[in-house]
């Protein structure tokens, strides 16, 4: 029975792994090499919340533009918020300039296939 | 079934250093074919026992079920690409709109002429021409559109792939 249950233990963890990996969402993305934000909840810790989440959204979006075909599975193009972008100067300003920073991030990262943005080195 | 593939893997890599003809090999057929159309989880699913073929059948499910379906088959715009206007005020929702499709009616887009209602950048009726958000929106939505779709079709998955 103890080797039942490990095994299928073994099962339910590798389930699960997969799931989460294959859940598409830019929080799983972060375990992946070649991504611009992985440092932004350090450097933001201190900004108003309406600028973290411009910061989020624009660098979902610039993250989306720039990256290959499979990075852009996890990635929306359209994150963004058009109350706050219309209305709060935190917000916009931040969504701009996070925007361009991940685009420009990921596009010279992913200039070519998944192959590269893996073993950038060997091609 | 990973211990298969990854047991003919190893067989093929052998095979192939021994400089044997690779097309004479049917095990390296049966890779490719299988990595080209993914026919390689269907025959291991077909060949696979009951308790496998639930197994394989609940990762798909499981899958299928996390991730974001594509929105679209891919013919008018990237199959990844979302259109929906995002929310927000209506002169914001109209810059998004016309920026967007003013950026894949561009001429490097392949399904350009979808777009092309009018032969050029769209601006709608024109009556938030000189709305300062409508002109925000548009012009973030244009370079969102055309960054996007520039990359898809340039940097493709497959694109120097050892199968291109």
């Amino acid at each position: 029975m103890n080797k039942n249950f490990k095994k299928h233990f073994a099962k339910l963890i590798f389930l699960i792994m997969l799931i989460f990996t294959c859940s598409c969402s830019p929080k799983m993305a972060r375990i992946f090499p070649t991504v611009a934000d992985k440092e932004l909840s350090e450097t933001l810790k201190n900004s108003s919340p309406d600028f973290i989440r411009g910061w989020k959204d624009g660098c979902e979006v610039g993250s989306s533009g720039g990256s290959n075909t499979f990075y852009k599975m996890f990635y929306r193009n359209n994150a963004i918020d058009g109350f706050k972008f219309s209305g709060n100067n935190d917000y916009r300003d931040s969504w701009v300039n996070a925007f361009w920073y991940c685009y420009r991030n990921m596009y010279v990262r992913h200039k070519s296939s998944i192959y590269s943005s893996f073993f950038g080195g060997i091609r | 079934m990973l211990k298969k593939i990854e047991k003919n893997y190893f067989k093929l890599y052998l095979t192939s250093t021994d400089n044997i003809s690779l097309f004479k090999n049917k095990l390296l057929r049966f890779n490719v074919d299988c990595f080209k159309n993914l026919l390689c989880i269907l025959s291991a699913m077909l060949k696979a026992d009951r308790k496998n073929k639930f197994f394989i059948i609940l990762v798909i499910i499981l899958m299928l079920n996390s991730c974001r379906f594509p929105d679209n088959f891919g013919f008018f715009q990237p199959i990844t690409m979302n259109m929906k206007v995002p929310d927000g005020p209506p002169e914001f929702k109209a810059g998004w709109h016309n920026g967007c499709r003013s950026a894949l009616g561009m001429r490097n887009f392949a399904n350009s002429y979808v777009y092309q209602d009018k032969g050029s950048a769209e601006f709608g009726n024109g009556v938030y021409q000189h709305d300062q958000t409508y002109n925000s929106a548009w012009s973030n939505a244009f370079f969102v559109c055309a960054t996007y779709a520039g990359t898809f079709v340039d940097y493709n998955s497959m694109k120097f792939s050892p199968l291109e």
